[in-house]
């Protein structure tokens, strides 16, 4: 046989932006042998029967470093499409790490990236030291490609021990950064990532946010020496702070030759001209020969919370933080507090919006009721406390403490709901997709979905961009920002990462809660719509009728040298 | 910090010195001016750091704004 598989009658979107045409793919191996109309035979021919075959989805903003681990698919990601993610964003990689470090930074990923303590103890066998030894623990498993960021905060720990978190570098300190920073590239890194926004487990920046200009400027040129990225978290609630941010990542574009990247960018009622002066603040940055790219999100922001655990919808309210921070018998016993219940009724009443949300307690609804609250399922905070006559917090704390502190409330459309206005920027060239979060916030709200909501509501829906346009940023845009580049188009000699979709029926389905943690508890995941099959490397992974296959043909990518 | 291209901020900043206080930079920078009045200058153009989560206490990749907002 000539080729190892045939995909007969596809309608190709290339990842180019070009116009889509008929025709045939083959592959041989990992590889795309040959696109056009092909008449050798393969040992396997599928009839797409006109259903769009584009290259495999990137998703550049994940955290499926814990994940990975227990699940070498991070599902649902795969399923949606994706085929090479991208974990490691915001400073924090599980990698490279001493043991002494492992409860530091386990707190402080746990708490940032919102997973459940037990899920990821149980999950985590901490096999692993060095960033080559955490992607050798993952390879093997792998049914997804991985592009895996190194964290900033674990080079500083690595370094510095927990000296990381409180001052800046030595000069001496700085050079055994960039050789540490050098060792994870080698081991596969595909950047580095950093952040200027988040903090930790006790409310302490993060190590990466102790650095003085000098040593990011010092990493910043080891990432120039390979021509990696740089991933950042500004402050991106802010016009003036985060152009501030826009300028300074120009800076270290343009100084040390390397790409740039932050996440996320988003649109808000609170600050509705900030995505505008954004984008004309990179706009001239470009033109000026930097590259910053934002990521935007395509999903408007959608939250889930509950008492029982820490979780930032509670990151401007001291009080309530404090109290989700507390083990579960302190906690409730706060909760029954009548002179605490006044400090929370107060504190709600009053409180400046979290990064510029519009968060408002009344618009929560019961998402996930417990076992006492099942007939209030879907119903409005608002609504109960008028019937009950108390206070939205009381009525929060109440069904809360009925349920054992179980009740999950939603809260929709906090932000980036203004989907006319989003579409725009989503088909903005500078703009990029991403910022999804994928593996994390696993309780909060559901990360997947995006690459089928792009094509169910901004080209089915609106019209906004055509099907070619919403592969290419999901795929080609990705990639070359990335520096990935043998994937992201249907090319001969291009990895055979592909994903089959129905172009009139691709979307995301509703929110589910799905009990596949490694230990009990639940996450909320979103099953695909409209995708068929999902090819990696040339193996077929995700088959809409049948599910998951057993192939494992994931990579590290780039390839570790 | 590393400056290739001179392109005029949105509104003037600096990332203080690690070894850097409240009092040191509005010293240097509004050497003019009274030095508490210019402390309480510089935080009221900085609020964010004032207020911020966890203590108020800014670090080395803070920016710090040493201008007025821009004119809306």
């Amino acid at each position: 046989m000539a080729y190892d598989l045939l995909i007969r009658n596809a309608r190709i979107c290339d990842g180019s932006g070009g116009p889509s045409f008929r025709g045939d793919v083959a592959i041989r191996g990992s590889r795309i042998a040959a696109v056009g109309e092909i008449e050798a035979d393969a040992a396997e021919t599928i009839d797409a029967n006109g259903l769009v075959l584009a290259p495999g989805f990137i998703d550049p903003h994940t955290h499926y470093d814990a994940q990975l681990v227990w699940d070498g698919l991070a599902q649902p990601a795969l399923e949606h499409g994706v085929t090479t993610i991208v974990p490691g964003n915001c400073s924090l990689s599980l990698a490279p790490l001493r043991p002494e470090h492992r409860d530091l930074l386990g707190a402080t990923f746990r708490k940032i990236e919102e997973m459940p303590e037990n899920a990821f103890n149980a999950g985590i066998d901490w096999s692993w030291q060095t960033f080559g030894e955490y992607v050798e623990t993952i390879r093997g498993g792998l049914g997804i490609n991985v592009a895996p960021l190194v964290g900033h905060s674990l080079i500083r720990l690595w370094v510095m021990g927990e000296d990381a978190r409180e001052r800046s570098a030595t000069d001496t300190e700085v050079a055994a950064m960039q050789d540490a920073l050098r060792e994870c590239l080698d081991a596969g890194a595909i950047g580095m990532s950093g952040s200027w926004v988040d903090i930790d487990h006790e409310n302490r920046p993060v190590p990466a946010r102790r650095a003085a200009w000098e040593e990011l400027d010092a990493l910043c040129a080891v990432l120039g020496e390979r021509k990696a990225i740089l991933q950042m978290v500004p402050e991106f609630w802010d016009p003036d702070l985060l152009c501030a941010r826009i300028d300074l990542m120009a800076d270290l574009s343009r100084a040390h030759g390397i790409s740039t990247t932050f996440s996320p960018l988003f649109d808000s009622n609170a600050a509705p001209e900030l995505v505008g002066i954004a984008l004309d603040r990179i706009r001239l940055q470009t033109a000026h020969g930097a590259r910053v790219v934002p990521q935007m999100q395509t999903r408007p922001i959608d939250l889930s919370f509950d008492l029982g655990a820490p979780m930032s919808t509670f990151a401007t309210l001291p009080s309530w933080w404090a109290m989700t921070l507390l083990p579960k018998d302190e906690k409730l016993a706060r909760l029954r507090d009548p002179a605490e219940r006044e400090k929370l009724k107060s504190e709600m009443d009053s409180f400046m919006m979290p990064m510029s949300l519009d968060l408002d307690f009344a618009k929560a609804f019961i998402k996930r009721p417990g076992p006492a609250s099942q007939a209030l399922a879907g119903r409005f905070i608002g609504d109960i406390a008028r019937e009950r006559g108390c206070h939205i917090a009381e009525a929060i704390i109440d069904i809360a403490l009925a349920d054992d502190l179980e009740t999950s409330f939603g809260l929709d459309a906090l932000g980036h709901s203004n989907m006319a206005k989003i579409a725009g920027f989503l088909a903005e060239p500078l703009i990029g997709i991403g910022a999804g979060d994928g593996g994390a916030h696993v309780t909060n709200f559901s990360t997947y979905g995006d690459t089928g909501f792009l094509f169910s509501e901004y080209v089915r829906g609106q019209h906004a961009m055509s099907v070619e346009k919403a592969v290419q940023k999901l795929t080609h845009d990705i990639a070359d920002l990335w520096g990935i580049t043998d994937r992201g188009l249907i090319k001969p000699g291009y990895a055979a990462d592909m994903v089959l979709f129905d172009p009139d029926s691709i979307d995301r389905g509703p929110e589910i809660a799905v009990d596949d943690l490694p230990a009990p508890g639940f996450r909320y995941i979103r099953r695909a719509k409209g995708v068929s099959q999902v090819f990696v490397n040339g193996r077929r992974v995700y088959d809409r009728d049948d599910g998951y296959t057993d192939a494992r043909a994931g990579a590290i990518v780039p390839q570790a040298a | 910090m590393t400056t290739t291209v001179a392109i005029p901020a949105r509104r003037a900043f600096i990332l203080p010195d690690p070894e850097d206080t409240w009092e040191s930079v509005a010293s240097r920078q509004l050497p003019d001016m009274p030095l508490e009045e210019a402390v309480n200058l510089l935080k009221s153009w900085n609020i964010f750091l004032v207020f911020r989560p966890g203590g108020g206490a800014f670090t080395p990749s803070d920016v710090m704004f040493v201008a007025p907002p821009p004119a809306a």
